[in-house]
Parts: C-alpha cells; sequence; structure tokens
C-alpha cells in the first residue's frame, strides 16, 4: 500500500444508489429517489409511510432525506453491502425482517393503544410514544427489543440527515475527509 | 472438490493474529497462504465517511447455530486487517496485579503467565505496528520497558480539563498509549487529527496490519485470497494433526487446502482462536471440538474457544460467576451442529 498525506482527497470507487423511477434504473439520492417516488423494493408503501412518519418524529427532515428509501434500497442489496447502522448493531440479514417486524409492531402498538394508526396521531402523542419505545416500556411489545428498535431506526434517521457530507455542513462540522465519498447523501 | 497445491503454512484469516502468523512465517521463508473471509482492501476503500465506512465493519454473512449466538458489534471486523483496520487505536497494557487476581482477590483465575512474561511481546508489537505513549509515566504502575517509539498524542482541551481535575485531586494519570503516530514513523506519516479511524485511514497514520505485518508478509510472496469462507480444518489419519483446511474460494467452488507444516490440531485451533473476534474461526473449532478424536474432547473446551480475545483480555477480571456464565452459552452453542450459510455474494 503506498501512501501520501491527503493523496486520498478525491473521490473513491463507491457504489452509488440504484432507484427505479418509471421503470428506469437511476442513480440517486434518496431524497431525490423519494421527491421521484421511486419504486420500492422490499417495504411495502404502508410500511414506507410508517417508517417515514415515525422516524421523522425522532429527526426531523428525515422523511424528505429518504429515509423509507434509504432503508428499502439498503434492504435489497447484499448485507455484506449494506450501510445500515442495524449491520454493526448486531442485527442479522435479511435486515428488512427487522424493520417489517418492527414496523408491524409499531403499528399494531399505536391502533390499541391510542386507537388509530402512528402516522395520525399527535406529534405530542408520537413523542410520548417513541418515549415509552425508548424505555421498552410498551406492555406486550411482540416486535424486536423495543430499545433496539429505537436505536436503530434514530440512526438510520441521523444517518440519511446529517451522516452526508451536506449533514455534517447543516451541523456546522468541518468534513476534513482523506477519501471522499463519492455519493453526495 | 479442487486440491489446492500444497504449501507450508495455511492461515486463517488476515486479521491481526493471521498477519502476525503471516510475518513471521514468511521471514521464516516459508510459504504461506491466507484464506481471509472478507475483502482484501485497499486504501481507497477506506472512505471517509460514517456510511460508508460500515462496508469495512463486520458483515454478517454467517451465524452459529443455537439460541445463545455470540453476536458481533460496531467494533468487529472483516476483511484484511479484521477489526484492527478501523479500531480506536488504544494499546493499553494489562497491570501485574491483573495475571495473579485469584491469588490476590480470590477472583476469577491467575494466569499461567506473568507480565513480565508477555512485556517483551508488547514492546516488540508497540516496535512493529508503531505505538504513541510517554512510558516513563506509566512507569509508576508497572516495571520498566522500553520506551514507546513515538511520543505521546497531542492533548487537546478537553483532555487538559480531565488532567487538571485529576491532579487537583492527587491521582496520576499518563497518555493512553495508541497506535496512531504522533510524529512520522517507518516512512508513514503523523497524524492530521481528523477522527476517521473508526472507518480506517488510508494514509498510513494507524498502526494496522496492513501497514505493517501484512505489508511485509506481501513483499515475501505471502498470497492473500480474499473471500475465502473456511468450514473446517483437515486433519491426517490419526485425528490429531492438523493438515490443511477446507473452503469455498471467491467463486464459490470448494477446495481443500493442504499445509506441509502441521501441528497438534489443538494447538492450531488455539492459535486460530487468538484474533480479537475470531468471529469465522469459531465455526471450524466448534466442529473439530466435536469430533470423537479431538484431543480437547469436550464442548467445554470448544466452548472456551469461541470466547473473544476482547473477553480474554478481561478474563482475568471476572468473577467465577462470569466465568461460568461464559461457559454456559459457550455450550449452549457448542452442543448443536455448526450451520455453515452459504456464502453470499
Amino acid at each position: 500500500m503506498s501512501m501520501k498525506r491527503r493523496a486520498f482527497v478525491r473521490g473513491a470507487a463507491a457504489t452509488t444508489f440504484l432507484f427505479t423511477v418509471g421503470g428506469i434504473e437511476q442513480s440517486l439520492t434518496p431524497a431525490q429517489a423519494c421527491a421521484q417516488g421511486a419504486a420500492l423494493k422490499k417495504l411495502t408503501p404502508e410500511q414506507a409511510d410508517l417508517l417515514g412518519a415515525y422516524v421523522e418524529a425522532l429527526v426531523p427532515g428525515a422523511r424528505a432525506a429518504g429515509i423509507a428509501q434509504f432503508v428499502d434500497q439498503q434492504c435489497s442489496v447484499p448485507p455484506h453491502e449494506a450501510l445500515l447502522g442495524l449491520r454493526i448493531a448486531n442485527g442479522n440479514p435479511p435486515f428488512v425482517d427487522f424493520y417489517v417486524k418492527a414496523l408491524a409492531e409499531i403499528d399494531r402498538q399505536s391502533n390499541s393503544r391510542f386507537g388509530k394508526s402512528f402516522e395520525e396521531m399527535s406529534g405530542s402523542d408520537q413523542r410520548a410514544f417513541i418515549d415509552l419505545l425508548r424505555q421498552a416500556k410498551l406492555e406486550d411489545w411482540r416486535g424486536p427489543q423495543q430499545p433496539q428498535v429505537y436505536n436503530v431506526l434514530r440512526d438510520d434517521g441521523v444517518d440519511v440527515v446529517y451522516g452526508t457530507v451536506e449533514g455534517f455542513a447543516l451541523l456546522g462540522v468541518p468534513y476534513m475527509p482523506h477519501v471522499l465519498p463519492t455519493a453526495r447523501w | 472438490m479442487a486440491q489446492r497445491e500444497k504449501v507450508d503454512v495455511v492461515i486463517v484469516g488476515a486479521g491481526p493474529a493471521g498477519a502476525i502468523y503471516t510475518d513471521q512465517m514468511t521471514r521464516e521463508g516459508k510459504s504461506v497462504v491466507i484464506l481471509e473471509f472478507g475483502p482484501d482492501w485497499d486504501n481507497n476503500d477506506f472512505i471517509s465517511s460514517e456510511i460508508w465506512g460500515r462496508r469495512i465493519k463486520h458483515a454478517p454473512r454467517f451465524e452459529l447455530a443455537g439460541k445463545n449466538n455470540p453476536g458481533h458489534g460496531f467494533n468487529a471486523g472483516w476483511g484484511t486487517g479484521g477489526s484492527m483496520s478501523h479500531y480506536y487505536a488504544n494499546f493499553p497494557r494489562l497491570l501485574q496485579n491483573d495475571f495473579k487476581v485469584k491469588s490476590l482477590y480470590g477472583k476469577g483465575l491467575d494466569w499461567p503467565i506473568s507480565y513480565e512474561d508477555i512485556a517483551p511481546y508488547y514492546d516488540r508489537v508497540a516496535h512493529d505496528l508503531g505505538v504513541s505513549g510517554d512510558a516513563e509515566k506509566e512507569r509508576r504502575w508497572r516495571p520498566v520497558t522500553d520506551a514507546y517509539p513515538m511520543p505521546p498524542l497531542k492533548t487537546f482541551r478537553h483532555g487538559e480539563i480531565w488532567r487538571e481535575a485529576f491532579e487537583k485531586h492527587g491521582i496520576p494519570l499518563a497518555p493512553m498509549p495508541t497506535g496512531i503516530n504522533s510524529v512520522e514513523y517507518k516512512g508513514r506519516p503523523a497524524c492530521l487529527n481528523d477522527g476517521w479511524c473508526h472507518v480506517g485511514c488510508p494514509i498510513g497514520v494507524h498502526g494496522t496490519p496492513q501497514w505493517s505485518y501484512l505489508a511485509t508478509a506481501r513483499e515475501q510472496k505471502a498470497e492473500i485470497r480474499p473471500f475465502s469462507y473456511v468450514t473446517r480444518v483437515l486433519t491426517d489419519a490419526s485425528g490429531a494433526r492438523a493438515a490443511g483446511v477446507e473452503y469455498y474460494d471467491d467463486k464459490k467452488e470448494a477446495g481443500r487446502q493442504p499445509s506441509r507444516h502441521d501441528g497438534d490440531a489443538v494447538h492450531v485451533l488455539r492459535a486460530l482462536r487468538q484474533g480479537p473476534f475470531g468471529q469465522r474461526v469459531r465455526q471450524c473449532v466448534l466442529d473439530y471440538g466435536q469430533r470423537p478424536q479431538a484431543k480437547c474432547g469436550n464442548s467445554r473446551c470448544a466452548a472456551r474457544s469461541v470466547r473473544c480475545a476482547a473477553e480474554r483480555v478481561h478474563a482475568a477480571r471476572v468473577t467465577r460467576a462470569r466465568e461460568a456464565e461464559l461457559l454456559r452459552r459457550g455450550n449452549a452453542t457448542a452442543g448443536k451442529p455448526c450451520r455453515v450459510v452459504e456464502p453470499e455474494r
């Protein structure tokens, strides 16, 4: 391995995200995929809506940043290529199973506790729900462990909103890369 | 099943332990093949990104059977360098009393070796990889050993705050020894302090196998076969001597890689488990432990083998209850056959 100081401040040969819009596969950011209505590969539209609503409540801006499209696309690639936080949170593939089970339980608990879907709940009720989930206080929970659901979905939201070069800029944190990611999200 | 050309030594895994063995063997003139489960990373793979950096961390393409799967975390790794390719480079050493916790405190187990036995190897690794620190300040806790090859890293303001506070209370501190270059070392530059250790350092500041043991091993013509998925250790007719491995190559074709340098199978398996995580080799160890001819011969021995180094480092500190719990968990897994998941590519 040869090396030169700062010699790697350039685009690396990183894989870009492929989304399908109107039957045509394109390289897009998750935000672009969301805005253009890219086809989902693993999640249903209902699951994607719920995921967007839940993570938006935790990390404002996550829905428009394409949280549902990001998770959906990443669940569709081979596990060793996935960039999901679940990969480093002791999750085992297929990763989509975690999301499907977690979302199903969030939906079931929302309806049983509040009589409505999570998306229909008020902001304060959503936050109360998440607060219970965070503390593993939702009784009769049948999904993956509550703190893991909380942490993984929160981290996914932080990833798509703040994990990018642009996200660092939003936080006022200098990026200082050696090898700059070619994907701009 | 393809029969590969026999080599002197076959090594499973290009993580820190495998890299050191490879370096040592090639220096002795042995022909070495390393079968690495993951990719052979290149500088440009170490992308400065929290998200993209996950590619160099553990790739969950396999798992052990049983309900007590050892699991993995953010600090596990795969590919050349293993978990050291993205470690935080803290390089603490055990203290003298860590080796005698049973005798001194009635807890855990005493080690069969002492700090004095292992200290020369700490020094050797520090010089091989490049460790920055202040050995003089650490000598209040440990006997004199070599100075670190580099002075400690710069202390930033938040570190100064801690240091000032501890000094007020008369508590001595020393800079954490780190496998990061504080000055240029062995042709590798000093750290820029830009915080990308955890996703892999592409400029060689990080004291990892890529920049040390594997680099020299490559120069000595060691062959690294990435995406090689070892399924079991082969033994000779007696079952007591390791004679190679079976594995799937990067084209998913099954093969056998024999080695001339046969060894006591138990010793081979002990060597296999020495990496920080040894995720892949656990299956081989457990598989061997279930064979009737296995010298270790019981699941208790195999269970000990699945403990990762992180647990072993702290083993001297754990209580009997914790030790029993580790064994119980290991036994629960070891009693069931290994489920080898077909590698995905």
